[in-house]
């Protein structure tokens, strides 16, 4: 900028801000130009002048990202930074927008993919990949917004977010992320990825995954330049955040206080960090201090005022006034006096109420491996690692005397690692022992602040070497520390930082595979060899605890043969206790181990293969019976597996192949699971409602798909014309999150919607049918399936052509038997009022009417080539040459047509309908066709006349 | 905040686009007046004469 250039400049910015010019220009000539928007915190005196100086900042970024190249999106903080300068209307609307990213993370480009709710079934994987396939796309982030202000994911959210995963994966394109944020705080974004969601998958460190780690040694100093250097970055955002002038402005209301004090303090309360008085803590911090709580002694100044005799001065010539004699005139003035008295002052800790500002935050979420991670942390630390209760404002810390760490009980896998590694990092570098230091110097013993910034810095770099986020948190505690914002520590310190770095990572790598290599033992055969090991394991585990002081393994515990199986119960107490507290990391390995004594005690196991076939293991004494049905469950083939005394997962093999079923997928199926799978196959489809807006649906809300259909017509059409009222207030539509569960030849399947009722869908079955079609129609998603190709997709159990040709007619099917069913009862129930001569036929009639709704609704559910029985013939039964109506029957073999219960809907044969179903006709439609057609339905149904479901 | 609310915040100046890019390009198309426009292409100067001079070394 030249003289003219920074002129208006600085015109421009007093006018904007708000800033008198002369101010302004007198701190740009201190402090430089660019101050003015990086280090404008003393200039800025209003709170509207700081509220108009964060606006500029915030449109400086989105007027940056326009012209700048595109971002690296590095962590969650900056995806939400570049998310919330490309959503539009962040507060107004849910939406959802995706970040095309290249192999460094880089955005190539962005799509809008939707606006309004978000659901798995409106958000399909091919509008979220298609253009991540055209743009060459390595890896995409997806975001949306909740305008609610609400961070936490809906249990839709969760489900789009592990289908998005799943068709990552399978397309070869992982989702790094996928974030939410909310238009009201441009600090807060909710992470999946950091909460274990999308573990395992990519990273915003694609190259740096524990599980997948492409970065050789060879290149781990430039992958920890580069982690050193987004480091920086994050700090740097930090200190431009209006949470750190938050944070600052809290802070400054804290006295500084004197070395002597300072020493006070600490001798008195070594761990205190902020210190105020009794009423500073409730007047500036509106915090109270807890009852009981001793005081800390510091020596203060008090300003005593006292009445002293002094000459009179003549404020003119400034001089004693004189009185006749020439003596100097005396008058009493009062004047302040400093002395220094005791006072009390409280620690934070000390203290309760309203929360301080923080610029940590603390992480949650799961690791990967994290038993393995962290059992390898142990053995590089050069001290002992422990978990202890602490208050929940400290994290662990490194005991210089002791010589031990100590890591806060309860804390998520995330924080412990983050926290383990940051105090391991101090015990190898900050150890004051007195040898130690000897060695060292005492001119390299460096302050607090170096030491803080060193240890973050370090597990940060650990941490994203693993793929494990934490720049939530380090980069708020590294800002903390910095005493300025050109980081000085971290820059002195890089190196330090560094050399520690590849250390840690190197030892805990050769530990990692060390200990992976002794987990891939294979899985015992047979229930000794599985004994033994339960054995060998429960005895490493008592040793791994023994410097927790946790309640020791009962020494007789072990002591039993390893035929003797029963005895493997008396380990379960133990392995409880272990598992119930809150010990990390051994919750996880006490739970395995629970596990395998449940497996080796496992008497029966059923197994649900994957052409619908059932496979049921029995223990009988030492040898296993098998037994494999069809998805009727009729027996297939039956006998015992020669081996003795097998584990019933190497029996499962073992019979699949007798059997001549090598290589099928068998899934082992828990107790709750078969209940539900027997309910299934003899039921029509079952509904649950996860959430629904409409007051009449609570979450939860489960019942048969007939009655759902029903439910979602009756609110769909009632909400269409409570609308039209004039003092109507309430939403247009109700968003509903279903879910419908069936068994489709033998094996189960879901599908999952959501329908917006009042939007003229009517019945679920006809929203689903509806949403296909559309879906259809789309030109995007045909050039979707020429580019992916149709056999991979159809594995999809919501692909589209599968929904409209097969799911939907099976649904009608059903619903079609349950009217059947229920007019059949109604006419059950009248039986009393028949003529008695008659009565006892039609009983038997309407009873075998029942039957065959059952017989056709397992044919359907369980047999891929459904034989519907014959429907019984009225005529069989009694003379119907008299008043009784064969009950919707037309009188040909293997014919029925049903009408629903407003007469609109009518089921032609079963097996005709798998062939096809026309397309139905919206509800305003029906609406207006069900008078004229209501008539005509009558003397159809007399006639008996054959239609196709409208 | 939106584009729209940040500018009207700064400014005072209602726009109707949150089109930063056009909005820069087009000042006058996107508000009523003249001395909008200009209060506007000062706020640009601004960010204009920022990014600059965040990108000297």
């Amino acid at each position: 900028m030249n003289q003219a250039e920074e002129n208006r400049y600085i015109t421009a910015y007093a006018h904007i801000i708000g800033v008198q010019e002369s101010v302004v220009t007198e701190y740009a000539e201190r402090k430089g130009l660019a101050a003015l928007v990086d280090n404008a915190y003393q200039l800025l005196e209003t709170p509207e002048q700081r509220a108009k100086h964060k606006a500029f900042l915030d449109l400086y970024r989105m007027s940056s990202s326009l012209t700048r190249e595109n971002p690296i999106l590095s962590s969650p903080t900056s995806a939400a930074g570049y998310m919330h300068t490309v959503i539009d209307q962040v507060h107004d609307k849910e939406s959802m927008v995706v970040a095309f990213l290249n192999t460094k993370n880089r955005v190539i480009d962005y799509e809008q993919v939707s606006v309004g709710t978000i659901n798995s079934s409106i958000i399909h994987p091919r509008e979220i990949f298609r253009n991540a396939i055209l743009n060459k796309a390595v890896s995409v982030l997806i975001c949306h917004n909740h305008p609610s202000g609400e961070l936490t994911p809906s249990n839709e959210d969760l489900a789009a977010t592990r289908a998005l995963k799943e068709a990552g994966e399978m397309l070869g394109i992982p989702v790094v992320d996928h974030i939410i944020i909310t238009g009201l705080n441009r600090d807060a974004v909710y992470s999946f990825r950091a909460h274990g969601i999308l573990e395992r998958n990519a990273h915003y460190d694609a190259e740096l995954c524990l599980t997948e780690k492409k970065v050789d040694f060879e290149n781990k100093d430039k992958a920890l330049d580069e982690i050193t250097a987004k480091l920086e970055e994050g700090i740097k955002e930090i200190f431009s955040s209006g949470k750190y002038a938050d944070y600052l402005k809290v802070m400054s209301r804290f006295h500084h206080y004197s070395l002597n004090n300072t020493l006070l303090i600490a001798m008195q309360n070594p761990e205190a960090s902020l210190v105020a008085s009794y009423h500073a803590w409730q007047k500036r911090f509106e915090r109270q201090v807890l009852k009981g709580e001793k005081a800390i002694r510091i020596i203060a100044p008090v300003e005593e005022k006292r009445l002293v005799e002094k000459e009179k001065i003549d404020p003119q010539t400034k001089k004693p006034v004189l009185d006749s004699q020439g003596n100097p005139v005396m008058e009493e003035q009062e004047v302040t006096v400093k002395r220094f008295r005791v006072v009390p002052v409280f620690d934070v800790s000390q203290t309760e109420g309203k929360e301080l500002p923080t610029l940590v935050k603390e992480l949650q979420g799961n690791v990967p491996d994290y038993d393995l991670l962290f059992e390898a942390m142990k053995s590089v630390s050069p001290v002992p690692i422990e978990f202890k209760a602490m208050k929940a404002d400290k994290d662990g810390y490194f005991h210089l005397k002791d010589k031990k760490i100590a890591l806060r009980q309860g804390m998520s896998e995330i924080q412990t690692v983050a926290t383990a590694i940051h105090e391991i990092s101090h015990a190898k570098l900050h150890d004051r022992d007195p040898q130690q230091r000897g060695a060292k110097g005492t001119e390299n013993e460096k302050d607090q602040r170096t030491q803080e910034v060193e240890a973050e810095s370090i597990a940060y770099a650990v941490c994203q070497y693993y793929g494990i986020e934490t720049a939530d948190n380090s980069f708020g505690y590294l800002a903390g520390w910095s005493s300025d914002k050109d980081l000085s520590e971290l820059k002195v310190s890089l190196q330090t930082i560094r050399d520690t770095a590849s250390e840690l990572i190197s030892s805990i790598d050769d530990k990692i595979q060390n200990l992976k290599q002794e987990l891939e033992v294979e899985e015992p055969k047979t229930r000794k060899a599985a004994v033994k090991a339960v054995k060998g394991k429960v005895a490493a585990l008592a040793e791994a605890l023994q410097p927790y002081a946790f309640e020791a393994l009962p020494e007789s515990a072990l002591q039993f043969e390893d035929h003797q199986l029963n005895q493997t119960e008396s380990l379960r107490p133990w392995l409880e206790t272990v598992a119930q507290e809150d010990r990390s990391p051994y919750t996880t390995r006490a739970n395995k181990l629970l596990q395998q004594i449940d497996q080796i005690q496992e008497p029966s196991a059923i197994y649900l293969l994957e052409n619908g076939e059932t496979l049921t293991l029995l223990r009988e004494d030492d040898q296993v019976h098998y037994m494999l049905t069809d998805s009727l469950q009729k027996p297939v083939s039956e006998g015992f597996l020669g081996e003795p005394d097998l584990m019933l997962d190497a029996a499962k093999d073992l019979s699949l192949s007798e059997v001549g079923r090598d290589g099928i997928t068998a899934t082992l199926l828990t107790a709750e699971a078969i209940e539900h799978l027997d309910v299934l196959r003899v039921s029509e489809p079952l509904v649950s409602f996860s959430h629904s807006e409409h007051a009449e649906i609570p979450d939860g809300l489960h019942m048969p798909l007939s009655q759902a259909n029903r439910l979602m017509e009756r609110l769909d059409q009632r909400q269409a014309i409570d609308r039209q009222k004039s003092d109507y207030s309430g939403p247009l539509t109700y968003s509903t999150d279903f879910r419908v569960e069936y068994i489709k030849e033998g094996l189960p399947a879901a599908y999952t919607g959501k329908q917006e009722i009042g939007a003229g869908d009517g019945s679920l079955s006809h929203h689903m049918q509806v949403t296909a079609q559309e879906r259809l129609s789309d030109r995007s998603w045909r050039n979707y399936l020429k580019e992916m190709g149709e056999t991979q997709l159809q594995a999809d159990p919501n692909v589209l052509g599968d929904v409209r040709d097969e799911i939907i007619p099976y649904f009608n099917q059903h619903t079609a038997l349950t009217f059947l069913k229920e007019r059949t009862e109604g006419y059950q129930a009248g039986l009393p009022n028949i003529a008695e001569e008659r009565r006892e036929g039609l009983r038997a009639y309407y009873a075998d009417v029942v039957n065959y709704v059952q017989e056709s609704r397992q044919q359907m559910n369980l047999n891929s080539d459904p034989q519907i029985p014959d429907f019984p013939q009225m005529a069989s039964y009694i003379n119907t040459k008299g008043v009784e109506r064969d009950i919707d029957h037309d009188g040909a073999p293997g014919r029925v047509d049903i009408d629903d219960q407003d007469g609109r809907v009518q089921v032609t044969h079963h097996l005709d309908k798998r062939d096809g179903v026309a397309e139905k006709q919206s509800i305003r439609e029906r609406l207006r066709l069900a008078k004229p057609e209501a008539n005509k339905n009558q003397n159809e149904k007399l006639n008996c006349v054959e239609r196709e479901i409208v | 905040m939106s584009i729209k609310e940040l500018i009207f915040s700064l400014t005072g100046v209602e726009v109707n686009t949150e089109n930063l890019a056009d909005l820069k390009a087009h000042p006058r198309e996107y508000t009523e007046s003249d001395e909008d426009a200009s209060l506007l292409a000062e706020l640009f100067f601004l960010l204009e004469q920022t990014e600059e001079s965040e990108e000297l070394p």
